[in-house]
């Protein structure tokens, strides 16, 4: 079987692999990060799915292609995907391209590791520990525990399971069903990961009690305390309130004092859902929203929405010093986490996680942080919060702009009334032509490639827009452009 | 270094004329071009508290505000000489004029005036009175500081709440220069070295140590590109380089660079994958690719989902298969019910047991099949543990095989396997995180043979076939949308029903994360570079290698098999000379136990090599060699006994 003189030498021509990596990365800065975040180019080169699975030629074959065809079609890759990075994407809840993550985000795909021992990522395993202290020192925490995760939603699920274990240890053993009915509470504009992270858990959605928001989105403390009375009564066991900072469509802040004093009254785990409110943090004109965040017993923040860290950047902090989220996802597999290593073996801080191989996260926002420092972040946040006010005043001024309502933090909602429809308010059908105009115009804009931004229904409310301008590149002038365009592509619905 | 940064930060910086809407000129000496934000402005009120916005927009004579201090920090000068008392020139913009000053400027909502060239426009009082309160030296300040950048007049300058919008507060020329360079360091020292034996592996230093090397500190001011680059450098030198051909830790190794290229431009693009409308090249990256792996596995068709790890993928499909046997469990929860049960061999990865317990099943609900000398699950005693869960008035659901365990590279006999799930209608999912490479070839598919049969497989491709961490594909034969209806949650926010578009295409509702990385398209492009053959190859010359290993080891002195593997895990002990006359007892193992340990210990010391270690199942500390890489040839295999022999020859 060995035989063969195949094994004298490597498997693979290493020169033409450096030459075609260098050959990529000159492509990839011209078309993803130059071409990619140019205002003169397009945001999106809109293809129906199957005119885009002709054209990018998808099938793979049993034989290998020559790099000129592969590079082509990388550049073709870059074409057609969206650039979340353009200025005018003002779609999801991340945007922007900042060149020091970027290169962190390179240098950890080169690096290829995996950060579980200290063995394997010394840096990264000191780096992670840094970077979730100095966030911890954020939330005003002095101490703590940590981890970065794939995603907000499962750093939402991990709190919900550690919050579980802290109440119940021995449901790690015997499994929920020799737990009694459990009760956790959100607010009903939380996060849809609060629900998928009950079903996942085995906890079930009907164990979620969705508490009533204001108008503005907040949860109201006073129907928390009434939910949380209603579940007692049903016989469940309350043990897992989430707070939401920076609801994701109205971008509202629960009244995070209140709702620690209804927490401490019951003796409730407090989550704070704060994937992207976390970081207006950073900012001390505005981080009064998160005010009382430090109460909480865990925290979720991804950097990676309005920091423009890149996907994922996404830490689940905790409060506790005590090794809980050790005991709590801890397997010691000792192929991995030997226990004779000739080091501290402390630092193999990778059974705390609920997966084994685990991305680097940290590297991009510390190369990050190491560039603009903690100003520099502080001053995106700002900027981005002022772009939304100046968005406010603009839609009050222009005719057919309607605010769903007054933005607390940086998801602007509104609706353009087209001319047709505007002074028809009264109408029977006004809601109804109303809640089809932002499709329409979203269809446009994307056929045309100008600009890119979401629009949802929400509760009784037919779609509106929701504008989100976390990108550094954005200018004021991005910002009149996004409502001109917005008006011409309505005129004339 | 010098040289760089005068270009970046010097010429760069200069706005053309022409570009009428940029940003005002950056201070040479910061790596980016952030504008003060003059908190003194007001604008503490948060967003829609009711009367609390700030627009102001004011008359900017020649210059915008410059970067100015923070949090104490004193303010340098564009010829970077620090200001007296470290303010910021750009206070005399900060404070806003009276309403007065600016009344009549348009409508009472946005009081924006336009700002025009020097010379051209009244002062507003306000500012006016204000500049003559500070006499003349702001001024005088002023045009020092501002002189080589007095000709950039900002035209119609908006300021909200202290923050001026008109440019961008990131100068992109700088940052893209930042990260060619970067790139350039990425190819010297990761790639171009890669290939390098007489590279370390690593470059040891204790976690004490290391601290006080590395700069780790984040700080309240940004720090030059030059030194960004140095940190980068450290970066690389002190971490493990896992693409080393003698890097044999770990189930992953090597490059691809094909690979490589499909991750920097997923880095560069930074795409979700959730919708079409978002990610629209990944998701039907991502679809081919389920498909094809689909026909590996030998269904007809099929659904799939790419994961942040195996483990993930494991819990996926113990939700999914928890989901089919009993949907209720989605709303209503597991308290009070039967137990639900799981099957999986002794030699399983451990995150069954996470899973078990994070899915709220439960660690003891997890009922370990005992496996054969060769750590395959023997059918036998997996129908013995399903007859017992059934006595006890249990309900078995699951079966978990195994196709390429982690330690010893067993392959759980999944036709038989297949046949007690199919009598006792559970199941069967294989965790084929590793092994399921071997389908792509010809000569060891057979191992997994009976696959077909699963209800779910995971496989990881960044293991054996070096796409790059992560890619990791859940596989499930049903295709009535199972994984959608266990999963989904349907938010109106991501997914609405109106779009222009088929929304079938919007397929991230499948997944229990909300943002995704577009994991298969590394795959995607790694298989269109190779094609099947040439991962085929890669499959088989893994395998070629660790059977030569496993014969040197057979021939020489010292070294023993644990046994003979299955697939690229070798296992073995290196017995030391002053061991090799001892008998065989507690303290010979004992002893033998200490080795490795120590083996280990001076490789990484001295950075040669690093393979793995680990007691197992009652068998002392031996090593565990994987072989993956293709760069790693047959001088490499005689390099590894080599050094273990140098290293442990005193022990």
């Amino acid at each position: 079987m060995a035989e063969g003189s195949g094994l004298e030498r490597p498997g693979l021509d290493g020169a033409a692999g450096e030459e075609f990596l260098g050959q990529a990365l000159r492509l990839l800065l011209d078309e993803a990060v130059r071409n990619g975040t140019d205002r003169a180019r397009k945001v999106c080169e809109w293809r129906e799915p199957r005119e885009l699975r002709a054209l990018l030629d998808l099938e793979l074959r049993p034989h290998g292609e020559p790099p000129q065809r592969l590079l082509q079609r990388c550049r073709d890759v870059a074409r057609y995907s969206v650039k979340t990075g353009h200025p005018r994407f003002f779609n999801q809840l991340f945007s922007g391209l900042d060149h020091h993550a970027l290169a962190g985000r390179l240098l950890t795909e080169a690096l290829n590791t995996s950060q579980y021992t200290y063995e394997i990522a010394p840096v990264f395993v000191l780096m992670e520990e840094v970077v979730l202290a100095k966030l911890r020192e954020l939330v005003g925490w002095g101490s703590g525990d940590g981890i970065f995760c794939p995603g907000g939603s499962l750093s939402n699920m991990y709190a919900m399971n550690v919050a579980r274990f802290q109440r119940f240890p021995e449901g790690r053993q015997r499994g929920s069903r020799a737990l009694p009915r459990l009760a956790l509470f959100a607010s009903q504009e939380s996060h849809y990961s609060i629900e998928k992270g009950a079903a996942f858990l085995g906890i079930g959605t009907d164990n979620v009690f969705f508490v009533r928001a204001d108008e503005r989105g907040k949860m109201i403390p006073e129907e928390l305390e009434k939910e949380i009375e209603r579940a007692k009564s049903e016989g469940a066991v309350p043990f897992f309130v989430s707070a939401t900072c920076g609801t994701t469509v109205l971008g509202a802040f629960d009244p995070l004092q209140s709702v620690a004093d209804v927490c401490q009254r019951h003796g409730l785990w407090l989550h704070v859902d704060a994937a992207w409110g976390g970081s207006a943090l950073l900012s001390r004109t505005h981080r009064h929203l998160l005010a009382g965040i430090e109460r909480a017993d865990s925290v979720a923040w991804n950097p990676h929405k309005m920091l423009a860290v890149g996907l994922q950047c996404s830490a689940l902090l905790l409060r506790d010093t005590s090794g809980l989220l050790q005991r709590c996802h801890g397997a010691g597999a000792s192929y991995l986490f030997q226990r004779d290593k000739f080091y501290d073996v402390a630092y193999d801080t990778g059974d705390k996680t609920l997966q084994c191989g685990r991305r680097v996260d940290c590297l991009k926002l510390w190369l990050l942080w190491k560039a603009v420092g903690t100003e520099g972040l502080e001053r995106r946040v700002d900027r981005a919060f002022a772009c939304t006010r100046y968005l406010v005043e603009e839609v009050k001024r222009r005719d057919g702009f309607q605010l769903v309502l007054e933005p607390e933090f940086i998801n602007l909602c509104f609706w353009f009334v087209p001319p047709s429809l505007r002074g028809r308010e009264g109408c029977d059908d006004f809601w109804e032509r109303l809640g089809k105009v932002a499709p329409a115009i979203k269809e446009r804009m994307m056929r045309e490639g100008s600009m890119m931004v979401s629009y949802q229904p929400h509760g009784a409310r037919v779609n509106f827009f929701r504008q989100i301008a976390t990108s550094p590149a954005v200018t004021r002038a991005d910002l009149d452009f996004f409502l001109d365009e917005i008006e011409r592509l309505g005129h004339d619905l | 270094m010098r040289v760089l940064q005068q270009s970046f930060f010097t010429s760069g910086r200069k706005v053309k004329p022409t570009e009428t809407n940029s940003g005002p000129p950056t201070p040479p000496n910061h790596p980016f071009s952030f504008y003060q934000n003059p908190k003194i402005t007001h604008g503490t009120a948060p967003l829609g508290t009711g009367g609390g916005f700030r627009l102001r927009h004011r008359r900017l004579r020649a210059t915008a505000p410059l970067p100015g201090p923070k949090r104490g920090a004193r303010h340098r000068s564009p010829e970077g000489r620090s200001l007296p008392g470290g303010r910021c020139p750009a206070a005399i913009f900060c404070h806003p004029p009276s309403e007065k000053a600016v009344a009549g400027g348009g409508p009472a909502a946005l009081r924006v005036l336009i700002g025009e060239p020097r010379g051209q426009a009244p002062v507003p009082a306000a500012a006016r009175s204000r500049r003559a309160r500070h006499g003349g030296r702001l001024e005088e300040m002023e045009v020092g500081i501002c002189k080589q950048d007095m000709l950039q007049k900002k035209k119609n300058a908006v300021l909200v709440d202290g923050v001026i919008l008109n440019g961008p507060i990131m100068d992109s020329k700088a940052g893209e220069k930042f990260v060619e360079e970067a790139c350039k360091i990425i190819m010297e020292e990761v790639i171009q070295k890669a290939n390098d034996v007489t590279e370390k592996v690593c470059e040891w230093r204790a976690p004490e140590t290391l601290k006080k090397i590395l700069d780790l500190e984040m700080r309240d001011t940004g720090e030059s590109h030059q030194k960004l680059l140095q940190l980068c450098q450290d970066v690389i030198q002190y971490s493990v380089k896992t693409s080393h051909p003698r890097f044999f830790n770990q189930l992953y190794a090597g490059i691809d660079y094909y690979s490589l290229v499909a991750r920097f431009i997923t880095e560069a693009l930074n795409p979700s994958v959730y919708t079409y409308e978002v990610s629209p090249v990944f998701l039907l990256v991502e679809e081919t690719v389920i498909k094809k792996m689909i026909e590996f596995i030998g269904w007809e068709e099929g659904d799939g989902i790419f994961n942040p790890g195996g483990s993930v993928s494991n819990m996926y499909a113990m939700n999914l298969a928890r989901y089919k046997f009993c949907p209720e469990i989605k709303e209503k929860g597991l308290s009070g019910l039967p137990r639900l049960v799981l099957f999986t061999s002794e030699e399983c990865h451990y995150s069954m047991k996470k899973a078990a317990s994070f899915l709220g099943i439960g660690t003891e609900n997890v009922y370990f099949v005992k496996t054969d000398e060769r750590g395959k699950m023997i059918p036998e005693e997996l129908e013995k543990q399903v007859q017992r869960a059934r006595k006890e008035g249990s309900a078995p659901f699951l079966v978990c095989a195994t196709a390429g365990t982690t330690v010893l590279g067993a392959f759980d006999p999944l036709d038989e396997i297949a046949d007690i799930c199919e009598k006792h209608g559970l199941w069967l999912h294989v965790d084929a995180s590793w092994g399921g490479s071997a389908l792509i070839s010809r000569k060891h598919c057979r191992l997994l043979c009976g696959i077909h049969r699963a209800d779910s497989v995971a496989w990881n491709p960044h293991k054996m076939l070096l796409a790059g961490i992560q890619c990791c594909a859940l596989l499930v034969k049903d295709n009535s949308g199972l994984l959608k209806k266990c999963y989904s949650a349907k938010a109106a926010y991501l997914f609405q029903q109106d779009k222009f578009y088929d929304v079938s295409y919007d397929t991230g509702d499948k997944s229990i994360q909300c943002s995704r990385r577009p994991d298969a398209f590394k795959f995607w492009l790694m298989w269109k570079a190779l094609g099947t053959t040439g991962l085929e190859e890669r499959v088989n010359r893994a395998l070629a290698l660790a059977r030569y290993l496993v014969e040197e080891i057979k021939k020489r002195e010292g070294f023993q098999l644990l046994l003979e593997p299955e697939y690229a895990n070798v296992c073995f002990w290196y017995i030391p000379p002053s061991l090799r006359k001892m008998e065989d007892g507690p303290e010979f193992w004992q002893k033998l136990h200490e080795v490795a340990p120590i083996v280990k210990e001076r490789m990484m010391k001295k950075g040669s090599m690093m393979l793995g270690y680990q007691p197992h199942r009652g068998k002392v500390n031996f090593f565990r060699q994987v072989v993956i890489s293709p760069q790693v040839s047959r001088e490499d295999m005689d390099f590894l006994l080599d050094e273990i022999e140098l290293l442990a020859k005193d022990l």
